[in-house]
């Protein structure tokens, strides 16, 4: 962190190299957290550079209160959530054609979805059940979700990043497990689900 | 039953291991006396254990490698773009003279006051009733018995606007209808409304504009009511035509036509102090 300061503070007098070497240091979780957002690698590419040209035009604007880790992971999960909702309409439109084509057994209710895991046990296909479940959750929650799932952020941190309260942080990771716990139903023996009826 | 909801609204805490060390202690308890509670919570573990099944596409090596080369020139261009905009030379006046703000903001109101002036200069000046009314001011090629006939109509209308000026300049309060001779003016309205009826077939023939076919007819009309004036000194009757010359607008249309007649004669078109002059 105090090495995270002095090349900070040579990057805010325009030192390219310093900042070079902030990019080194935290490009993968950008990229990550750019991934796990957009789903796709090409748009978490261009999503991590978007995030880093950001952080270098307002580097001045940082003042260190909270940790630069954090503020890189506020500017990527607001760039992530401002694209994906330019691009909205044709991303609905994509997760309704994957829906149709990839996945055409969701129904839960059917004797045969129960069976599903069991006869489909290949990796790939958990992987788009979880892609997809995971879509199913609105920005603010899959951005919480990733944040404390994926990148085991503390709820006080996710606080930080997201501008939110801690309670308000683990409300909607609650309501997004539940969600999560519905989408992913097939499963529905594992999950629990035909014992949790209140 | 209060238990299982305070135990549940810890469950968020409990899953990514932010109990403390005491709340984990009664939570566990909790879980072993509420079969319910329980299989709630493993449900819960369950979507999460598949969640971190999850895994991502890693990107080759090379990525890694080549990031800093792919996003340099970005930033390099985003940088160059940045200081242009900072550094746009604003437009401004050399600064010998320091000039008040005001002085710029007063300048700018009273060149939009120009403008406006001039705007509304253009849409309702003079040069506009040669558009509203052009058909009384435009040059028109004619056949020799056309002219001939606009030549008649000229004096026609002429006749009628001397009889007219006579009715409509009449002050009734100070003069007296005696001295009016209405009975002349009678006579002089009969005779031009049989010139009227020769005058509108010839025009119509040999394709005149309808605004004069149309103006003798109107005069007909005002004649055809003088010479049909039952009392010589009736003050209401002499009202009354007055108001159809002004209603139907007659001298200034003769006046209209007699300059389109004068601009076809000298081939000058009419300017723009005589229309000044006609408006007023």
């Amino acid at each position: 962190m105090t090495e995270d300061r002095i090349f900070i503070e040579r990057a805010q007098n325009g030192d390219m190299t310093a900042f070079r070497e902030l990019v080194e240091r935290y490009k993968h979780q950008v990229y990550y957290l750019a991934l796990d957002m957009m789903s796709n690698p090409q748009d978490a590419e261009d999503m991590s550079q978007e995030v880093l040209i950001k952080a270098y035009r307002y580097l001045n604007s940082f003042r260190g209160d909270a940790k630069f880790s954090s503020w890189l992971y506020r500017i990527t999960m607001n760039t992530c959530i401002d694209h994906r909702r330019k691009k909205s309409m044709k991303s609905m439109i994509h997760t309704q054609t994957f829906d149709e084509k990839e996945l055409p057994e969701q129904d839960s209710s059917s004797e045969d979805t129960e069976t599903h895991p069991e006869r489909k046990t290949e990796a790939n296909l958990i992987q788009r059940h979880i892609d997809q479940a995971l879509q199913k959750l609105t920005d603010k929650e899959r951005a919480i979700f990733i944040l404390r799932h994926y990148h085991q952020k503390k709820f006080h941190e996710i606080a930080n990043i997201r501008k939110i309260t801690v309670g308000s942080a683990k409300g909607t990771l609650f309501r997004a497990i539940q969600k999560l716990q519905k989408e992913l139903a097939f499963y529905k023996a594992d999950l629990g689900l035909e014992t949790v009826h209140e | 039953m209060s238990k299982c909801r305070t135990i549940r609204s810890l469950f968020i805490e409990a899953l990514y291991d932010e109990l403390s060390s005491e709340q984990k202690k009664t939570f566990k308890a909790h879980l072993k006396s509420c079969p319910k509670c329980f299989k709630a919570y493993a449900g819960y573990t369950y979507v999460l254990k598949t969640m971190s099944q999850r895994k991502r596409k890693e990107p080759e090596q090379n990525f890694w490698t080549g990031y800093w080369d792919r996003l340099s020139p970005k930033l390099k261009d985003s940088v160059r773009r940045s200081s242009i905009i900072k550094n746009k030379p604003r437009w401004q006046l050399p600064d010998i003279f320091p000039v008040p703000r005001w002085v710029y903001q007063t300048a700018a109101a009273v060149a939009l006051l120009v403008i406006g002036i001039l705007i509304g200069k253009g849409m309702l000046g003079p040069s506009s009733i040669k558009r509203v009314i052009p058909q009384f001011t435009e040059k028109r090629e004619s056949s020799p018995e056309l002219a001939s006939f606009e030549n008649q109509t000229s004096r026609y209308l002429e006749k009628s606007k001397v009889l007219l000026l006579g009715i409509v300049n009449f002050d009734v309060e100070t003069e007296d209808p005696v001295a009016l001779d209405f009975s002349r003016k009678q006579q002089v309205s009969e005779d031009l409304i049989r010139e009227a009826g020769v005058l509108k077939k010839g025009l119509t023939q040999y394709g005149a504009q309808e605004q004069l076919i149309e103006l003798v007819s109107d005069l007909e009309v005002i004649l055809l009511q003088i010479a049909n004036l039952e009392k010589e000194h009736d003050l209401s009757a002499i009202d009354m035509v007055r108001s159809g010359v002004d209603r139907k607008g007659i001298l200034l249309k003769i006046t209209l036509e007699e300059m389109r007649q004068s601009n076809t004669r000298l081939s000058v078109p009419a300017t723009n102090q005589e229309i000044n002059h006609i408006s007023i």
